[in-house]
């Protein structure tokens, strides 16, 4: 049981990922109405945010911590625009498609940028669209990648909301 | 005879039959011979095509319209591009009557609009709004022509924003909707960074560029850049000229006070509060002119009663003391805003007044802490030039006090055994004498377990103190401390330095070390400096007390030696302080 209250804690959190592996059907998913659809195509950017309570492991106590999710356009290549909204973040997301194995091949870069801007930021995986056939293949390699950068793995459905929870929550432990 | 009688014949019917052909034929070589003049005379040649070739142009233009401005445009683009470069000066001599003209006809429009505005707003405000706008320029400084125009052209202040300049997470907001805003201001906050971010990275070429402004219908967003944060005001209508310079010295004076705190936020806005109550101040300032507009607007009757008011009260205490008096009254007015509208402050029972553009502080607090923050928020007053805090804390809680006194009356069985007791918010500070060591320790232990008594400070003593161990115990527990960025000393510490004067003077061979520190919220060699300051106020008080120059000696030490940890408020608050030690046999 939680001992003592603490205040509100916002925490920005990038998602990262290569198109179409469904970064922002996992923030709809899981933001359900604080949603920016309109400013994306202007800006290569949209933005979200969700609070939700958690408790600190370590000092058993219970925060509010509001993730305003930045969710980037373009994220293979960090063009000079994209590098600003990366700053300052606190977390990141980097989203794969589980039905293709494409999604799965440029992350290195991806993830070495974000980490050239954002050195001690926490990063947690999500291997997506589990509501889809896909094969175990798939979730092999995107485990061992979660391995090799040692961070934890959600296989998710944006479309389901399987595991969408699950992995908000503990990104938002791990801000704690 | 017979060849050339037939010669003659044929020759005469050739005649006969070719005469027309060849008067044709001389008719041919004469048009030819003009033809050929026509072509080798150029002018005459493109009178003639001219009406030909412009038809079939013009055919060809409607017919292949963008195939030929694709072939054409290089050409002609080039030509304009070098024709206008090589003549500029001809062609705005050429354009100036047709676009100085629209332009002069907008802008007599635009000027037409504003003086009939300002004249019909002069009309309605009848005589007595002028007396009253004329004082109200000379009060504020601003021409009663920009007043004028104010009024005219009304400026509100919708949201403030402070955001932290790096991940745009949002450290402190407020609104004039009494944060009822149904927008997200989170993602506000983020997305003006975005797009602060996206123009200085897509179109910003130098270094001393920026975006400051956003202005959408009749809304900006006013931006002050700072080195670790954005100030956002959310403003609507016609900002004052000297709006952006105010909003920068916001950020300036917000920037002295938090940017330790502003550098190390991690998210968690708490630390950060006392912006709001900043934000809150200056956005009253500016507002308070629209809702007096606004009230006039819809109660005429209380505008008139406020005018009666107003002029009696003038012709009772004279013209001329009723500038500082209105200036005085609305200086009241918004620090009273400001102290209901601040969380902390709103339940505490503070009284305000305004003299002389001073802001005078009264009432009790529970807490130094509590005094302080009533009292930053009160310095953060753009119009106050002053502010004399008078507030009490709140020392002797009735009950608790009560219940000790009812503890000590077993123990002051003597006029010797004189004990006394202070009450510090949760702490309880003993002095005096007991005759022996063991009601010493009762005496401490029965008030700490008290409720709402957190810790006891005993400076009780078995032995009889003499007037050096005296001082030597009131110093322990008298230091004086100061507001943030604040030199002067507080009224309430008079009374204080009163005692040790006192003292000082009946002490021979004692000298007293006056020792200045300062919290970290500026660089090191400012709070060197701002520590010096302090302890010299507190040094010169004690001299206009007649202690003499000699006894007094003075050391300060900046940011240097804290007696707590500059991390949070309250820590600060122990540290901005001057401490008081005697030496001497």
């Amino acid at each position: 049981m939680p001992q003592s209250k603490a205040g509100k804690i916002n925490k920005k959190v990038c998602l990262l990922g290569t198109f179409a592996v469904g970064k922002s059907s996992l923030v709809r998913q899981f933001v359900y109405s604080q949603f920016s659809d309109d400013y994306l195509s202007t800006l290569g950017v949209q933005l979200a945010t969700k609070s939700l309570d958690t408790i600190n492991p370590e000092t058993q106590k219970a925060y509010q911590v509001n993730l305003i999710l930045w969710d980037l356009a373009q994220v293979e290549k960090f063009d000079a625009v994209t590098k600003t909204y990366l700053h300052g973040s606190q977390a990141a997301i980097m989203v794969f498609d589980l039905t293709r194995r494409a999604s799965l091949i440029d992350y290195e870069e991806t993830i070495s940028g974000f980490r050239e801007i954002n050195p001690e930021s926490k990063i947690v995986l999500a291997g997506n669209k589990t509501d889809l056939a896909h094969t175990e293949e798939s979730r092999l390699e995107i485990e061992r990648i979660a391995a090799d950068l040692s961070c934890p793995v959600f296989f998710t459905s944006a479309k389901t909301g399987e595991n969408v929870d699950a992995l908000f929550h503990t990104l938002a432990q791990k801000l704690l | 005879m017979m060849t050339s009688d037939k010669d003659i014949a044929l020759h005469q019917l050739k005649k006969i039959l070719l005469s027309e052909d060849e008067k044709r034929l001389a008719e041919l070589e004469n048009e030819l011979a003009a033809l050929q003049q026509q072509i080798a005379d150029k002018e005459s040649l493109i009178k003639t095509l001219d009406p030909v070739i412009a038809d079939v142009l013009d055919r060809k233009i409607v017919n292949s319209r963008d195939e030929f401005i694709d072939i054409i445009s290089p050409i002609i683009g080039g030509s304009i591009k070098k024709q206008v470069t090589e003549a500029k000066d001809d062609i705005v001599d050429a354009l100036y009557p047709v676009i100085g003209k629209t332009i002069r006809k907008s802008v007599a429009e635009a000027m037409k609009n504003l003086v009939n505005s300002v004249n019909e707003r002069i009309e309605k405000s009848l005589q007595s709004v002028n007396i009253f706008r004329i004082f109200k320029s000379k009060i504020s400084g601003v021409s009663q022509g920009e007043l004028v125009l104010r009024h005219s052209m009304p400026f509100h202040i919708e949201e403030m924003f402070v955001i932290r300049k790096e991940n745009a997470l949002l450290i402190a907001h407020t609104n004039a909707a009494g944060d009822k805003s149904t927008v997200d201001q989170d993602l506000v906050s983020g997305m003006i960074v975005a797009i602060k971010n996206f123009v200085a990275t897509a179109f910003v070429k130098s270094p001393d560029q920026d975006l400051y402004e956003i202005e959408y219908g009749d809304h900006n967003i006013r931006l002050d850049v700072q080195n670790n944060f954005f100030l956002a005001a959310v403003i609507q209508g016609v900002m004052p000229n000297d709006f952006p310079d105010k909003l920068n010295k916001l950020g300036n004076r917000i920037h002295n006070r938090f940017y330790r705190t502003i550098r190390e936020f991690d998210g968690d806005p708490r630390p950060l509060e006392g912006c709001i109550a900043m934000l809150k101040s200056f956005m009253n300032v500016f507002n308070s002119e629209t809702s007096v507009q606004a009230r006039s607007k819809s109660k005429p009757i209380l505008l008139y009663f406020l005018i009666v008011l107003l002029l009696s009260i003038g012709a009772y205490v004279g013209i001329k003391t009723l500038p500082p008096f209105l200036a005085n009254h609305r200086l009241e007015k918004i620090a009273q805003t400001t102290l209901r509208q601040d969380a902390k402050a709103q339940n505490e029972s503070i009284t305000v007044s305004a003299k002389d553009g001073q802001l005078i502080l009264s009432g009790n607090v529970k807490s130094i802490s509590q005094r302080s923050h009533i009292d930053s928020i009160m310095r953060a007053i753009p119009d106050a030039k002053n502010v004399v805090n008078s507030i009490q804390i709140l020392k002797a809680q009735t009950e608790l006090a009560k219940r000790i006194n009812q503890i000590l009356t077993p123990y002051r069985t003597s006029l010797e055994n004189d004990i006394r007791f202070i009450i510090e918010g949760d702490r309880v500070i003993l002095e005096g004498y007991v005759p022996n060591p063991q009601p010493r320790y009762d005496i401490s232990r029965i008030i700490g377990e008290l409720e709402g008594v957190s810790s006891v400070v005993n400076n009780l003593s078995d032995r009889r103190q003499n007037d050096t161990d005296k001082l030597e115990s009131y110093l322990q527990n008298n230091t004086i401390y100061f507001a943030p960025n604040i030199k002067e000393l507080d009224e309430s510490y008079y009374r204080v330095l009163d005692y040790i004067a006192a003292k000082m003077m009946i002490l021979e061979n004692k000298k007293l070390t006056i020792t200045g520190f300062s919290d970290n919220l500026a660089s090191p060699s400012y709070n060197l400096k701002l520590s010096q300051d302090r302890a010299v106020v507190v040094a010169s008080y004690l001299r206009n007390k007649n202690v003499a120059d000699e006894k007094i000696d003075i050391q300060y030490f900046g940011e240097d030696k804290p007696a707590a940890s500059n991390m949070t408020e309250e820590g600060r608050l122990l540290n901005r302080r001057v401490e008081l030690t005697i030496s001497g046999s």
